[in-house]
């Protein structure tokens, strides 16, 4: 199957149908980091996967022609998410405070609760620390190749890291140190 | 690993297990492409007309303070030759920069000018979206994450800075670029942005079917003249129309609402109201939220009697119930308002009718604003 009209010769014969093959392959992964780096909102996760699907595709014959397009794909993520905070901005930030209930409860659905307490924390973390704990904890990249996939030195990752969960502890309302015992249900915010 | 870590990492394992792509994800990537092919021939047809016809404005382009103008963008001539372009928004193609300044094209139909002494560059950090050009007063080296962060380090205390961004032909919040009618201004200073992490001038506006978002920041010494002379540049910039089909009106037509100018009107109808905008979830409606509630929003043209029952007086306008609508009047239109769950998860709101008091503040403020 073509991928796109107009292919250049330069991309090789089946440079279209191989990066179908990586699409197919790679886009559940893909569209997970995505959903992840753009704070979980579905619209904003297809339009970033689309984005940069189509650029790396554009880019295919100069960018990796040896190797695959995957850490080119996922670095346009990274920056597409970066640029669509700074749009989204505009539109003001609401405090996570006021948003909802506090991150405990003794019932069941306590886990729950915290789960998505901590992932609306982390959708209004600002997106770089987003991005490095996105890359550090559910890719399970080190820091330094987190620092080479996003263009960064490792003491930026290493600081960015730091400051993002010390943030996070802060929205969560949960001291550091803390986080075990109240994640197994035994606290409760009064 | 602390617990944090380890519960973070759990967290996003479960949020996003069992998300899946779009179906069709290699067909909207493919579509996606066809569009910008679709422009780059057209454009580069315009571009070939213009060095024909000006030969000399293209050699005056050669130098940019002693160095080649940037073009980065190149058209690509293997792609479909479909699409007629649009007819130009502008007409000053054809005339040189004045006397001193330099022209700086894209390399894809666009172009700008400046005094001849400014600095400019196109390298930018950011892949997505292009950045046409960085433009500065002082030197502008490249280096930065998404802004151009090492330019804005040498800023001069008597120099500007400033960024074009090319949306290209989609975006998600279409309305909310207003079309390039009159002169181009700094617009307001807003921010601090993230990326620049200063306070900017912000400027976005829709021209030739594409979108675009400027940037601008001053020195703390700069004079009066020089915000003169930036506007003045800017001014300049000069737009490589969309193809006609691939235009706004074009969209709307094919019911890509949030493309209409109905949209752009409810999107200042919710503004003036005072109603959260909670941008869109795809092209068929805008989302407002108020205190806990929020809904979808969007227009149909006024067709026979309004529909719906239980109709009341809401400031003197009839709105009426259909269903879990609502519906009224309002020039030429009908305007839709119906329950739905916000695109975003903060603030968490859950799908209501607005609070009777919000409803009296959309239903005013849409009787007020004119549409367009």
């Amino acid at each position: 199957m073509n991928f796109g009209p107009g292919r250049p010769a330069s991309a090789g014969g089946d440079a279209g149908d191989s990066f179908e093959e990586f699409v197919r392959g790679r886009s559940t992964h893909l569209f997970q980091l995505a959903l992840l780096l753009a704070g979980q909102n579905q619209a904003d996760a297809e339009d970033l996967l689309q984005v940069a699907l189509e650029r790396a595709w554009r880019r295919r014959a100069i960018r990796y022609r040896e190797g695959s397009p995957e850490p080119y794909v996922r670095r346009i993520l990274v920056n597409a998410s970066i640029d669509r905070w700074r749009w989204l901005r505009r539109r003001g930030e609401e405090p996570l405070q006021d948003c909802g209930p506090g991150p405990l409860a003794a019932d069941p659905a306590g886990a729950v609760v915290r789960r998505d307490l901590l992932m609306r924390s982390l959708a209004v973390l600002p997106p770089r620390q987003r991005a490095v704990l996105v890359l550090r904890y559910w890719e399970d990249h080190s820091e330094a190749e987190v620092a080479a996939m996003m263009g960064c030195s490792l003491g930026t990752v290493k600081s960015q890291a730091s400051r993002g969960l010390a943030r996070l502890r802060q929205l969560t309302g949960v001291p550091a140190g803390e986080w075990a015992g109240r994640a197994e249900g035994g606290g409760n915010r009064d | 690993m602390t617990d944090l870590e380890t519960e973070l990492r759990e967290a996003m394992r479960a949020t996003v297990a069992g998300a899946r792509p779009p179906r069709d994800l290699v067909e909207l990537v493919r579509r996606r492409r066809r569009r910008r092919s679709t422009r780059q021939v057209a454009v580069s047809a315009a571009a070939a007309a213009v060095i024909v016809a000006a030969v000399p404005a293209s050699l005056a382009l050669l130098s940019v303070g002693g160095r080649p103008a940037t073009g980065a963008r190149s058209a690509n001539s293997s792609a479909p030759a479909s699409g007629k372009p649009a007819p130009p928004t502008k007409q000053h193609e054809q005339a040189p920069p004045p006397r001193g300044w330099a022209r700086h094209r894209d390399g894809a139909g666009d172009y700008i000018d400046t005094p001849a002494a400014w600095h400019i560059s196109n390298r930018a950090a950011l892949a997505e979206p292009v950045v046409l050009w960085v433009i500065g007063t002082g030197p502008v080296p490249s280096g930065g994450g998404c802004a151009p962060t090492a330019a804005l380090r040498q800023l001069p205390a008597d120099g500007a800075l400033f960024q074009v961004i090319d949306y290209g032909g989609s975006v998600t919040d279409p309305y909310v670029f207003p079309p390039r009618r009159g002169p181009l201004a700094l617009g307001p200073i807003g921010g601090p942005y993230e990326c620049w992490g200063i306070k900017t001038h912000l400027m976005v506006f829709r021209d030739g079917g594409r979108y675009f978002q400027v940037q601008t920041v001053f020195g703390a010494k700069a004079p009066a003249s020089l915000r003169a002379e930036v506007t003045r540049s800017l001014n300049t910039l000069h737009i490589a129309p969309l193809p006609a089909g691939e235009q706004p009106a074009a969209l709307c037509q094919a019911g890509q609402w949030t493309y209409c100018p109905q949209a752009a009107w409810l999107n200042q109808v919710l503004s003036n109201a005072h109603v959260l905008n909670l941008g869109n979830q795809g092209t068929r409606a805008i989302f407002g939220g108020t205190g806990q509630r929020s809904f979808a929003l969007w227009t149909t043209t006024r067709r026979g009697s309004l529909p719906g029952n239980r109709c009341r007086s809401v400031v003197g306008t009839k709105v009426c119930r259909a269903g879990n609508r609502l519906v009224w009047s309002v020039h030429g239109l009908w305007l839709w308002l119906q329950p739905a769950l916000s695109p975003y998860s903060t603030p968490p709101t859950s799908p209501g009718l607005p609070s009777p008091r919000a409803l009296r503040r959309l239903v005013k403020a849409a009787e007020t604003l004119r549409t367009r």
